[in-house]
């Protein structure tokens, strides 16, 4: 173990062949990743380059789930597991909870999972229902999309949407729609996955705006410069949503560094990939700032028995630019 | 309610606001006024937002007396969140074996790492001591850092209730995650010939691997002297660790194990600094962890 602060500063961004000086100062939060597939070399690279906080919705594992015990033992993890693997890198980490749409289509699965949902959601760091949507936009996904808008009612949570990657115009029209007509606030509700076509009728409709930084199938982060020009930063945010596909989780840190260089003023910048994701999903209750706005800090039982041991175990840094291996 | 129970109430009291102490003390009459698994869950998983997170302050006069009363159990790192969540526990009502037990189980199944800490830390003070055996078990295999040490640090559940083989899996489980094994309650009072077999292998281990090996795993050996453990603290005597050699000598020093005797005339500087440090196995080991 070692991680005491000399250490720590030696290693930083040394890995890294981008150059994320501009930002070094910054601090990130990045509201939609899938840690569940990412190693911990990620983690790790993402602590590095400033990111304090992050959201993992629950979404499609790439494989479908048949049975109700997968679902449990996933959310388990999300409020378990990962949160722990992430307290191992000084990241603290919250998670939204929710039946996919992809998911939705098994209907008697469907069915068994929403029965389970109340048991998980009121639990402390899940900031909302997602993520949910459209896919394919049948029946069975409005289905449980409606459902879940009337849960998250229900519990006071905000909501995060995946909107989808076909017929994405239509398709996120359709979801702000079903969210009004359930009655929901508009200022309670993430529409995610957005670009040039969406966003403004997000916006106009009193929405969150995100927008997933994401190679070859989301948006690529020049065009996020330009929205950012064009439509400022007030209720928009940006995520990496990485997760088991070629993808980028440190799009976020990365996406600051572009819009500095490009000349976006710094109070935008903070904005767009720290402080609108804690109002947004800070409406839940469970966001507290103070967790992760500080350095981490050592264990209390630790102090109090004058040692140094870090709380829950924090990992030790390894020298990968050395071939030895200790 | 036990008077250790009531002793955590009065903490409780001292570190919560009038709001916060009435809803935790109607939630839990309301919870055994009625059979309601949803009622439970809920007002378990609400404590933390109905209460507080702060770090509890506690006399040093409760501490002694929490001592007495169940002697092992330290709780001034606790949150009061966490405390509440203990104390709440502690009330559920018991009468009825079945229900009482699966209910608290079904907590375990659906909780969150904080709600897991809580249960792991109320062990003690769940009736049916011996039904929880499997569950502490179970969470000494987590390898969630802070469900290990709701489990290892002065909770006195594992010294008093598991049996040998899961108590000896607990004591190489806090020497391998490097947890603070001096917080571990009950290392007397427990310790074993299996398990000072185990750890001599696992210095070995460590000696071969060039890592460093924790003072108390020597000082768990001290018992139970061989001549392969004799073996061992001749190569710590003679190696490079100071810590190691000084803790060889302390061994050598407590037993009645002869050849580890001799080690001692033959290796005499060591055994004359240590008389100079005035080196214990707490403070020799606190300068361990500081190095780690
Ligand atoms: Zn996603």
């Amino acid at each position: 173990m070692c991680c005491n602060d000399e250490i720590r500063k030696n290693f930083t961004y040394q890995n890294l062949d981008i150059d994320l000086s501009l930002v070094k100062d910054l601090k990130f939060f990045d509201p939609h990743i899938h840690m569940v597939s990412r190693t911990t070399d990620d983690y790790q690279a993402m602590a590095d380059a400033g990111i304090v906080a992050i959201i993992e919705p629950a979404f499609w594992l790439g494989q479908p789930r048949t049975g109700l015990d997968s679902f449990r033992d996933y959310y388990s993890s999300l409020i378990g597991w990962e949160r722990f693997r992430a307290s191992q890198f000084g990241i603290k980490h919250y998670c939204t909870i929710g039946l996919n749409s992809r998911e939705a289509n098994n209907e008697p699965l469907a069915e068994q999972v929403m029965e389970l949902l109340p048991r998980v959601i009121y639990k402390e760091g899940v900031v909302g229902i997602g993520e949910i949507g459209f896919d394919d936009q049948t029946k069975a996904e409005e289905k449980y999309y409606r459902l879940q808008l009337e849960l998250a009612k229900t519990a006071s949570l905000p909501v995060q949407v995946h909107t989808p990657h076909r017929d994405k115009k239509q398709g996120t029209t359709k979801s702000m729609k079903i969210a009004l007509e359930h009655g929901l606030d508009p200022g309670m509700v993430i529409i995610d996955h957005n670009n040039e076509e969406t966003v403004k009728e997000v916006l106009d409709l009193g929405f969150w705006a995100a927008f997933t930084i994401y190679p070859f199938t989301k948006m690529g982060n020049e065009r996020m410069v330009e929205i950012v020009k064009k439509y400022g930063s007030e209720r928009i945010m940006i995520n990496s949503a990485a997760d088991w596909g070629i993808s980028d989780p440190l799009a976020v840190p990365k996406t600051a560094a572009l819009m500095i260089l490009k000349g976006i003023s710094l109070p935008d910048v903070e904005k767009v990939t720290y402080r609108n994701a804690i109002s947004a999903f800070g409406q839940s209750g469970m966001i507290n700032e103070a967790d992760f706005s500080t350095p981490a800090e050592i264990d209390q039982s630790a102090s109090y028995q004058k040692n140094t041991i870090l709380r829950g175990g924090q990992q030790p840094r390894i020298d990968k630019s050395s071939i030895v291996i200790s | 309610m036990t008077a250790a129970e009531n002793l955590l109430l009065r903490v409780i009291q001292l570190n919560t606001s009038d709001l916060q102490q009435s809803w935790l003390l109607k939630k839990s009459e309301e919870i055994g006024d009625n059979d309601n698994q949803a009622l439970l869950y809920q007002a378990f998983g609400q404590i933390p937002s109905k209460t507080n997170k702060a770090v509890i302050k506690i006399s040093e006069l409760d501490e002694a007396l929490l001592d007495m009363l169940i002697p092992g159990l330290k709780i001034n790192h606790w949150q009061t969140d966490r405390l509440c969540r203990v104390w709440f526990l502690s009330q559920l009502k018991s009468d009825n074996k079945e229900a009482y037990l699966s209910s608290i189980k079904d907590l375990f199944f659906y909780a969150e790492l904080n709600e897991l800490v809580s249960l792991y830390s109320a062990l003690i003070f769940f009736e049916y001591p011996y039904e929880w055996v499997s569950q502490a078990v179970e969470g000494i295999r987590s390898n969630m850092g802070d469900v290990l040490e709701a489990i290892i640090y002065d909770n006195p559940y594992p010294a008093n209730y598991l049996d040998i083989d899961a108590w000896n899996q607990l004591v190489c489980k806090t020497f391998f995650t490097n947890k603070n094994i001096m917080r571990l309650w009950g290392l007397g009072k427990r310790a074993n010939r299996a398990l000072s077999v185990i750890l001599i292998d696992y210095a070995n281990e460590r000696l071969s691997a060039k890592r460093s090996i924790n003072p108390y795993v020597l000082r768990l050996v001290a018992a139970f002297m061989t001549a392969k453990a004799c073996t061992l603290m001749e190569k710590l005597l003679n190696g490079e660790s100071n810590i190691e050699a000084t803790a060889a000598v302390l061994v050598c020093m407590q037993t009645n194990y002869l050849p580890a005797k001799r080690l001692l005339l033959k290796y005499p500087a060591v055994k004359e600094k240590l008389a100079v440090d005035n080196l214990t196995w707490n403070n020799l080991t606190k300068q361990y962890y500081v190095l780690q």
